[in-house]
């Protein structure tokens, strides 16, 4: 059977929560885990718009624009802000703390060393520049460690926030969504945001509460407003298009956009790739083959090493990886068999059509 | 007894009267047998002439009428010319030396009439179509796979195989046929896919190393490979038919493999009328391999070529039509995908490729002489190049087909060039020969990713060279101008010298500017996806080189054998190299900038002998390849050195009508700089390594009869397959950690016809 994401389902969850809350049973509610199904994560195809969030045991899909939010305001102890990966955001701190005077001479040289194309180029420039091993500092970590943000950790002494620029990334069509400059202040147990255009002379604020069900509380800042991500609990894989760090030369680390990518939510899910080989096959592999296995939490468990892409001089062209498959142990701590069945659309042959296959391993 | 007597006397007394100064007598000094047809020219010491004819039955010229003293000189095919003054009216007797003839070839390629290799001012490098049959070899990709210098590369992606030679790149290798560039997907001449080439109607392979560029134009930093088509014929009518039955590795069969069926005919229509018509197929199956399902290692790919030759001679004046056809097929098979459909049916499907290329070559070309020129010769042709490469959708259930649309999936590029050029010859005074001649190419290409969907490319070029000869000394000073609607003018300077150390030993130091010209992709491409965004740049200069080459040649007799032997030692810089780049105007953006250095330097000997019915050659060559890394980091090696060797050896049964042929090359790792993470996650410069590998092509040829030929052969005796790349650091696209080289070990069997009617 086929789930498809729409927010009808979760609105269904919804009544079907309402309905289940008003039975005898006033405790915890526990849905059986899905026995599993067939699922194609609506990422859109070949810009691939969209972030998937897929909650395994309730057999649902969850969506997000990728270039519907710009910064996540971090609900754990620690004061943090994340930029956008999807879109390969980029920021630098200036030496500035008053955002009315920050103006276009305190970006000058960002254009290229916030720009992952422009980084990705000099590359190929007659010199490297020095700044360009720093480039992935100006990125968040893309493990998601939350120590090793672009933006340093909010200080409760307002003194010590400086103003930050952001470049916002690029829309799936990949232009560019703008620049900003913006400020973040610690505002009891939550955050205040100040930001505006880079030439401007004001600045819009607002203020952000933690929310403990989410890791993060998103902003979109063309608007302010906040954007609805799923509950930090319920949700086990996301498909996205991700801004990853790869080496390109003895000296340099780069950052570099991938698409089709596969993030584990790392805090609460394990992953463990199972390599076919004789007896053991997607189809025979039963509970009895968890313990031998190896998980780990690392968010590109699966990543990208699920797909096979084109590349120059190979005959190889896009696909599933078909010699593995996946065991997880899923945020209601449920082991699942996860097969990858497509990468392209079957007709149109584009990307950014995955579909995979699972099952719960019955204990 | 009397009568004879007589007769005796009165000769001896006749005889010193009629041979007084009256005749000289032209021998062999291998067996003292006078020769006739020896070309005499008498002329008087400050080189006006007398008189001039050939020997007649008895290898005598008569003298009558000439006045003492006078320069004699002598021109034979198979004997060394002779110059020497005659002090005085009395009988002469000169002995001749047999040339080297067997191993001296005459060549074209560069030359202002056809030349044997030996007194060519280039180094001409030849393989005749004696040794491509030998080898059976369909392509030129199989017939170049032992040649010293030279290595191929296969893109199993697109089926296609590339040349470098002297280490330099297919760009700069220009592909000519009878002189006319052989247009491709890649360009007017270079970066040529050699397994598009067929050599059913080709004489010889002439292979020029260093920039031919005043002759050739651009495009030829490395050299030039030149195909002789075959245009005589000695009978009537000839026809010929060939079946060839060739194994995939161990992959055998009408399904499996690769079958060669072929047909020429010749006919002599009348005295001047002459045509030749021919058709192959070579249709490869595809190797599998270790390939699974539907995929396969090696694409099967099906090949369709044609010529025609339609020739008019006169005693002044030769002319051809000449037309090549090309169609072929590659089929790349994708691996089976599973995917449900939207109500949970299991329908797997797959993504195939197909290339289509189609090549139709017009070419006119005129060869004669007028009362102000010694030679002309004039080209006119036109060539049309189409690639179709297609994307399929095969739904595996339903067996659906459906075109993909992702970006840049289907695509037709095209390539259409005419050239026209012709060159005329004059011989002011006898030691010095002048050439002229103008050359225009007119390109068009067509296709995804070229920016506004069409380029052109236009080059109108004027060149002359000359050829001085002065004592030993032959000098061949050369310019060449041409304009560019690209990028403007080019003034490309060469000098040839050669000095004969003796009848059969020459040096030969050469100096020759080369250039390359920026390809149509370069200047116009545009991909922008959400991670490259990359364009062309209109405004790039053409690649630049300076070639120095040394070469000694010697043809020597060992124990009354025919040797010959070769040294030659070759320098290319290369400037303004075309890399990909960042763009300064808009650093989002990476383009094609002019901004590397390449140089390869090496040396090569090589020797070759006949002894009775075995023929050796063994040839030793030394590359080294630039390493531009080493400019920003003075520790590391400005070159890496890689060995190459290469032996063929052939042996004749004459009585047995049976010839057995080895085909060897030995070609060294590949050595390169990249860059690696050490165990502590640091990044440090390595030595790679593409590993070295020996190639040996074996075959037997046997008569039988007057008609029949079979000859059965094995390619790729070592059986190599791939070879491995340590040489690859990571990185969104790194590719296989190993080079495809073949599909294995394979055994042939072909079996020839010919019936020639007088």
């Amino acid at each position: 059977m086929i789930t498809k994401s729409t927010l009808k389902l979760w609105a269904a969850v919804a009544v079907l929560g309402f309905a289940s809350a008003c039975s005898d049973d006033d405790g915890p509610i526990e849905e059986p885990a899905a026995a599993g199904a067939v699922v194609a994560p609506a990422v859109g195809g070949p810009d691939q718009p969209n972030q998937v969030f897929v909650d395994l045991s309730a057999e649902e899909t969850y969506v997000v624009e990728r270039n519907g939010w710009d910064l996540g305001f971090y609900s754990g102890s620690e004061y943090r802000v994340i930029i956008n990966n999807p879109t390969s955001a980029f920021a630098r701190a200036i030496d500035k703390t008053d955002l009315t005077t920050v103006t276009a001479e305190d970006t000058v040289g960002m254009g290229a060393q916030l720009d992952i194309n422009a980084i990705f180029g000099t590359l190929f420039g007659p010199q490297v520049p020095e700044w360009v091993s720093e480039a992935t500092t100006w990125m968040d970590a893309p493990n998601g460690d939350i120590s090793q943000t672009a933006i340093a950790a909010v200080s409760a002494t307002e003194s010590q926030n400086q103003v930050y620029i952001l470049n916002r990334g690029n829309n799936p069509d990949g232009s560019n969504r703008g620049w900003v400059k913006l400020r973040v202040l610690q505002n009891g147990n939550g955050y205040t945001l100040r930001y505006a255009e880079i030439a401007s002379e004001t600045y819009q604020e607002i203020n952000i509460s933690k929310d403990t069900e989410y890791d993060f509380v998103s902003i979109d800042l063309d608007n302010g407003a906040e954007v609805s991500f799923p509950k930090k609990n319920n949700w086990d894989i996301m498909f996205s298009v991700w801004t990853n760090v790869i080496p390109f030369s003895a000296t340099t680390s780069i950052p570099y956009s991938y698409k089709d990518f596969v993030i584990s939510n790392t805090a609460r899910v394990e992953v463990a790739v199972v390599e076919v080989a004789g007896d053991v096959t997607y189809d025979s592999f039963d509970f009895t083959g968890v313990g031998s296995l190896t998980f780990t939490n690392d968010y590109d468990a699966i990543g990208s090493g699920w797909r096979t892409t084109s590349s120059p001089g190979s005959d190889q062209g896009p696909g599933v990886v078909d010699t593995q498959f996946y065991v997880i142990k899923d945020t209601g701590d449920n082991y699942y068999k996860l097969k990858f069945t497509r990468l392209v659309d079957p007709v149109s042959g584009e990307r950014g059509n995955a579909q995979f296959q699972y099952d719960l391993l019955v204990q | 007894m009397a009568n004879r007597l007589t007769c005796l006397i009165i000769a001896s007394i006749l005889l010193p009267f009629m041979a007084s100064g009256q005749s000289v007598t032209f021998y062999s000094s291998e067996d003292n047998i006078n020769i006739p047809g020896v070309a005499v020219q008498i002329s008087t010491v400050k080189g006006k002439t007398i008189k001039s004819g050939i020997t007649d039955a008895s290898g005598q010229f008569s003298l009558k009428g000439v006045d003492f003293p006078a320069v004699l000189k002598t021109q034979h095919l198979s004997f060394s010319p002779i110059i020497d003054t005659l002090y005085q009216r009395t009988d002469y007797r000169f002995a001749l030396t047999p040339t080297i003839t067997d191993l001296d070839e005459v060549v074209v390629t560069g030359q202002f009439s056809p030349q044997s290799v030996k007194n060519s001012v280039f180094r001409v490098q030849t393989i005749n179509a004696e040794q491509i049959e030998r080898r059976g070899a369909i392509t030129l990709q199989e017939a170049l796979q032992s040649q010293l210098n030279i290595r191929l590369s296969n893109d199993l992606a697109i089926g296609s195989t590339t040349v470098s030679l002297q280490g330099i790149s297919s760009q700069n290798v220009k592909i000519l046929i009878d002189g006319v560039p052989l247009v491709n997907r890649n360009g007017n001449g270079n970066g040529a896919d050699l397994s598009q080439i067929n050599l059913q109607q080709i004489e010889r392979i002439e292979i020029v190393e260093g920039p031919m560029a005043v002759n050739y134009g651009a495009n030829a930093l490395a050299g030039v490979i030149n195909l002789i088509t075959k245009k005589e014929f000695k009978n009537r009518t000839e026809i010929s038919a060939n079946l060839q039955s060739e194994t995939a590795g161990d992959e055998i069969g009408p399904d499996a493999g690769r079958h060669i069926q072929s047909v020429g005919i010749n006919h002599r229509i009348s005295d001047r009328w002459s045509a030749m018509v021919s058709g192959l197929h070579n249709d490869f199956q595809g190797y599998q391999g270790s390939a699974t399902g539907r995929t396969y290692e090696w694409n099967p790919k099906d090949q369709w070529t044609g010529t025609g030759l339609l020739k008019y001679d006169t005693e002044n004046f030769s002319a051809f039509y000449r037309i090549d056809v090309l169609s072929e097929l590659i089929e790349s098979f994708g691996r089976q995908q599973d995917n449900y459909t939207n109500e949970g049916e299991y329908q797997p499907f797959a993504i195939d490729e197909e290339y289509k290329s189609k090549r139709f070559s017009h070419q006119v070309q005129a060869e004669g002489k007028t009362n102000f020129l010694d030679r002309y010769n004039l080209f006119a042709s036109f060539s049309d190049f189409e690639r179709k490469s297609s994307q399929f959708a095969n739904n595996l259930v339903t067996d659906e087909r459906t075109l993909t649309t992702g970006e840049g999936d289907q695509d037709t590029s095209t390539y259409q060039v005419w050239e026209l050029g012709g060159a005329g010859y004059l011989k002011p005074v006898d030691n010095l020969s002048l050439q002229l001649g103008y050359q225009v190419s007119l390109e068009s290409v067509g296709g995804g990713r070229i920016a506004d969907g069409d380029q052109s490319n236009e080059e109108y070029a004027v060149y002359t060279s000359a050829e001085w000869e002065l004592n030993r000394f032959t000098l061949r000073p050369g310019l060449r101008y041409t304009v560019n609607n690209n990028y403007g003018n080019q003034l490309l300077p060469a000098m040839q010298l050669k000095y004969g150390l003796g009848e059969n030993a020459n040096v030969r130091l050469s100096y020759g500017r080369g250039f390359r010209s920026p390809s149509v992709r370069e200047l116009y491409f545009e991909f922008v996806d959400s991670n490259h965004r990359i364009f062309g740049n209109p405004d790039l200069q053409p690649e630049k080189s300076n070639h120095f080459g040394v070469n000694f040649i010697n043809q020597y007799k060992l124990s009354g054998q025919n040797v010959s032997s070769d040294l030659n030692f070759f320098f290319n810089d290369i400037t303004d190299q075309i890399s990909i780049a960042q763009d300064p105007a808009n650093v989002s953006n990476t383009t094609y900038v002019n901004i590397n250095r390449y140089k390869t330097l090496g040396g090569t000997l090589s020797q070759k002998a006949t002894f009775n019915k075995l023929s050796v050659s063994l040839g030793l060559s030394y590359i080294g390849r630039y390493n531009q890394i080493n400019e920003g980091a003075s520790d590391l090696d400005e070159y890496f050195f890689s060995p190459e060797v290469s032996s063929n050896i052939s042996y004749q049964f004459t009585k047995l009508n049976t010839s057995v042929n080895l085909f060897y090359k030995y070609t060294g790792a590949l050595q390169s700089y990249f860059a690696t993470t050490n165990d502590q996650g640091e990044e440090t410069i390595s030595i790679g390594e593409i590993e070295g590998y020996s190639w040996l092509d074996a075959t037997v040829t046997k008569g039988i009869g007057q008609h029949f030929e079979l000859m059965l052969g094995a390619r790729n005796v070592f059986n190599i397959q791939r070879v491995n790349n340590s040489g690859v650091s990571g990185g969104a696209h790194s590719g296989g950690s190993s080079v495809p080289i073949a599909f294995g070990r394979s055994y042939f069997v072909k079996l020839s016809y010919n019936l020639n009617l007088k």
